[in-house]
């Protein structure tokens, strides 16, 4: 990994489109100002891990599959409601 | 019109390839997994299984957002919705769905509401997006929502938010 020290207001470029600029440091939290294309998406890393995680805890078995199909009639209750409420 | 078996946890299963939707990027955690079938799992058509086709053991329960929480917002890049062919909002009216990962534990049922899933049914062509909205989380609980809609108290129970 390359690493950098920046002061506030300085940027790093990354190719000629992606700039990140350190905004703010204090105490132990920094501000970063990321520009980038529109097609290039920028999210909080933790984001990505939680995403991973809950597609790893979700993946179906058998007794979730049965457990799961006892609460649709609750939807169907549910939807009968929201319809009625409707009209 | 090919027909095919698979041999998944619940049993074999045939499925028509017409139907098989295709996510180029794969899910979270599971990127080499591109192939998934959506299959019916109850007669009152709520929940779905996202049926890997890579491997067949894998599955994930779907489900449509809307249904649960009334005030649903997809919020995610117009990217991604390029990428699976969702050009305008005319487009998403007629061939965008889009759809929660939901967990089952012993105690809770949650949904997934960061990480939707959004499908053009008519490129078959699918993705997981990541939501814009904050205070979307991965855990959302169904049922806690589906009494906050009953109860007309929708934005009382959306407490969750992501650190």
């Amino acid at each position: 990994m390359l690493v950098l020290a920046r002061k506030p207001n300085q940027s790093i470029m990354i190719g000629d489109e992606i700039e990140i600029k350190i905004i703010e440091v204090k105490g132990d939290q920094v501000k970063v100002g990321i520009s980038a294309p529109r097609l290039v998406s920028v999210h909080r890393k933790e984001v990505f891990e939680q995403i991973k995680s809950a597609n790893i805890e979700a993946t179906g078995s058998q007794d979730k599959i049965d457990k799961i199909k006892s609460f649709s009639s609750l939807f169907k209750k549910n939807k009968d409601l929201n319809e009625g409420g409707n009209k | 019109m090919a027909e095919k078996i698979l041999e998944t946890s619940q049993g074999k299963v045939k499925v028509n390839e017409e139907n098989k939707i295709v996510f180029p990027n794969g899910i979270y955690a599971f990127e080499d997994l591109k192939n998934f079938y959506i299959l019916q799992m109850d007669d009152e058509n709520v929940f779905q299984l996202l049926q890997s086709e890579d491997k067949q053991e894998i599955a994930f329960i779907i489900v449509n957002p809307y249904l649960f929480k009334k005030d649903y917002v997809l919020n995610i890049r117009e990217e991604d919705l390029k990428e699976i062919g969702i050009k305008d909002s005319q487009c998403a009216e007629k061939s965008l769905s889009v759809y929660a990962i939901v967990t089952v534990t012993e105690s809770s049922m949650t949904a997934n509401l960061l990480g939707p899933l959004v499908i053009n049914m008519d490129q078959k062509s699918g993705k997981q997006a990541l939501a814009l909205n904050e205070e979307y989380s991965t855990k959302h609980d169904i049922l806690e929502e589906l009494n906050a809609n009953e109860n007309n108290k929708m934005s009382e129970a959306i407490g969750v938010s992501v650190g």
